[in-house]
């Protein structure tokens, strides 16, 4: 299992019972981070940044980094104004 | 629509039209020409030379949802450059209401204590005394004068900072519920309202003015397109309204561009606590007079402001907006909502700018005077402030000098006005931004933070902090909020479109390029008339020099990139 928290209005797209805290997901339906981000239906567009364990994934490397078991995944939504 | 110029010497107030080729001149590109104009680029930001303009845009009288911001401008008193500073509220469309695209406040009184109140009712324009109101705060002259001009009369007013004429005074401007709680804030234009003697301005709910729909099928059909942009667009529907402008947080932490302990760390330690889904919760919590979504302009589809209530959901600030918890919050170390608002609240009461007051205090914590995270310290140098004490005048200044008289060698400003909160060594396109717009450091003239660059690159930065630069003087110049834009790439062409459809003009989308291009060369040519030259256009030394966490990252513009910035075949509108 891995453990997911989506920030703000990314927030929008999980279950209320998801929302703004972190749930778990089974690698099985996450091996990486492209299928983490289209099993939660969020927009590709939407997300600004994914961080596996406190570290900045690359958007080109979404596909090849292999999550692994325990692995904590923040994902960050796109920013505008301010 | 017209011109109202109102001298404040003689108070005697006339009117002018429009001129037909600056219809589509609103805002900062109507205030651009007027100072370029009219006011010597040398004088006095106090004097009798200056003068203070309100205006608003094309489409300001439509009442089209997120169109209706409202310039001020000026020479202003913390910059000794060009400035225009907008907000939301209800202003703009007022003015509109009676045929007004600009109201020009010229000259200043003879007699030293001057202090009056311009009122605009339907046919009848008066100075009439506002002695009585001498030192009010915002809250307290806003209800007063609605009390007597109407609860839905528009209320533009300065409170004590402005009428001691502080640099970092802004203007405020009421809401759609009456509230004072828009403001043009940057630049100390406040200081320049009450240097001709003007406590407020009413402009009461008398206004009959319309503009005729030339092309009514093609308006309406572009009017429903945008809105449903707006109502459709995550960012416009979802991200603004759940979760304002601090919705941000902690995106922006974790870019490590979220000024922290006066601008010593991009990243906060105590981030989580006030992170916009924190302001969410705190407010739907203590429910009462909070709001999570409110508009701050009438009809906006997008509301992003709040309503920030205390304990007992009485409502304390409106509205709680990203740069104040940056610049008041994690900038001073305090990360406590409450006293974050009640910050925000005594810089409304008084008419302070939140940014350039943060800025400053965190100068004034930087070099040791207080501890970062002393949060009843912050309170009662605001207070000191807004007594204008003599540590209150030097704070109220702003962060330069602040930082010279408290000798700090890392004051975060460029033209004399401090940087918001958007860290330009982490997104360095922002380094671009501040270092070159002619409005000194300002966020607002065109942020990088959103596009897609690696913003730790130094050597893509130019040309995307100047094409946002155009954009956003279009934008600006337009009377439209920023945010509509953020909706997606199809809104400068419906603004067009609406434009056309209401005037039955014929412009295209490269208006926004070429009204971008026209309005930043007018704000240059002024500046360099009043003596600025391109060793203004940079960044300060610390910044250059001292690596910031996490990324440990400097501001490294290159010079030839600075200098490339005026490219003359850029600016060159053919």
């Amino acid at each position: 299992m891995i453990r997911v928290r989506l920030y703000s209005s990314l927030n929008h797209y999980i279950p209320k019972s998801n929302q703004e805290k972190w749930f778990e997901v089974s690698l099985a339906d996450a091996p990486n981070i492209i299928s983490l981000i289209e099993m939660l239906k969020i927009p590709n567009e939407s997300v600004a940044i994914v961080a596996v364990n406190n570290k900045a994934v690359r958007p080109e490397d979404y596909q090849d980094v292999k999550l692994a078991d325990h692995e904590e995944v923040r994902i960050f939504p796109i920013i505008s104004g301010g | 629509m017209k011109i109202l110029r109102a001298n404040t010497r003689t108070k005697i107030i006339t009117e002018e039209v429009l001129p037909q080729d600056w219809l589509v001149y609103g805002n900062r590109g109507l205030i651009a020409k007027i100072l370029l104009n009219e006011v010597p680029p040398p004088c006095e930001p106090l004097g009798r030379h200056n003068k203070l303009i309100f205006a608003n845009g094309p489409l300001a009288v439509a009442n089209i949802s997120s169109a209706q911001r409202l310039s001020a401008g000026a020479k202003s008193p913390l910059t000794g450059g060009i400035k225009e500073s907008n907000g939301g509220g209800i202003g703009a469309l007022r003015l509109a209401q009676h045929g007004i695209r600009a109201l020009v406040i010229e000259d200043k009184p003879e007699e030293k204590d001057s202090l009056d109140i311009l009122v605009i009712s339907k046919e009848n324009y008066e100075f009439t005394s506002g002695k009585e109101y001498k030192s009010q705060e915002t809250t307290t002259i806003t209800k007063i004068l609605q009390e007597k001009y109407g609860k839905d009369a528009a209320i533009i007013c300065i409170g004590p900072a402005g009428e001691m004429l502080m640099s970092t005074a802004g203007i405020v401007i009421s809401d759609i519920d009456g509230n004072p709680s828009r403001h043009c804030a940057r630049g100390g234009l406040g200081a320049v309202m009450g240097s001709k003697g003007l406590k407020a301005i009413v402009i009461k709910n008398e206004g009959k003015y319309k503009e005729v729909i030339q092309q009514p099928e093609n308006y309406k059909a572009a009017l429903k397109e945008y809105i449903a942009e707006l109502r459709s667009a995550h960012q416009t529907s979802v991200a603004y309204p759940e979760y304002g402008t601090a919705g941000i947080i902690p995106t922006i932490d974790n870019m490590g561009a979220m000024p922290s302990y006066a601008f010593r760390s991009g990243s906060f330690d105590k981030v989580e606590d006030i992170t916009g889904e924190a302001l969410r919760q705190l407010i739907l919590e203590r429910g009462g007079e909070g709001k999570t979504t409110h508009a701050c302009m009438p009809g906006c589809v997008i509301r992003c402001s709040n309503i920030f209530p205390d304990k007992s959901g009485k409502q304390k600030v409106v509205s709680l907006e990203y740069e104040t918890m940056v610049l008041m919050g994690s900038n001073l170390g305090i990360s406590n909502l409450d006293t974050i608002a009640e910050l925000n609240r005594l810089c409304n009461e008084y008419g302070l700018d939140t940014v350039e007051i943060g800025a400053a205090i965190g100068v004034y914590m930087d070099v040791g005077l207080v501890e970062f995270g002393d949060e009843t310290s912050a309170i009662n140098l605001v207070i000191e402030i807004g007594r204008g004490t003599l540590l209150g005048k030097v704070l109220g200044e702003g962060s330069v000098l602040t930082g010279r008289v408290f000798k700090s060698l890392r004051v975060p400003a460029v033209k004399g006005q401090s940087m918001a909160a958007h860290e330009p060594r982490s997104i360095k396109g922002m380094s671009v931004t501040y270092a070159t717009t002619p409005m000194g450091a300002d966020h607002t003239a065109g942020v990088t933070t959103r596009a897609q660059v690696d913003h730790l690159d130094p050597n893509v930065q130019m040309e995307v902090s100047r094409n946002t630069q155009v954009k956003v003087a279009a934008v600006d110049t337009l009377g439209l909020c920023l945010f509509a834009t953020t909706a997606g790439p199809k809104i400068p062409l419906l603004m067009v479109k609406m434009l056309n459809g209401l005037y039955g003009t014929d412009f295209n989308e490269s208006l926004f390029e070429t009204l971008g291009k026209n309005v930043i060369i007018m704000e240059r040519e002024f500046n360099i008339k009043a003596g600025f030259n391109e060793a203004d256009d940079r960044m300060p030394e610390f910044m250059r020099e001292e690596p910031m966490p996490p990324h440990n990252t400097v501001s490294d513009i290159t010079d030839e990139h600075y200098h490339s910035f005026w490219d003359k075949d850029f600016w060159r509108n053919d």
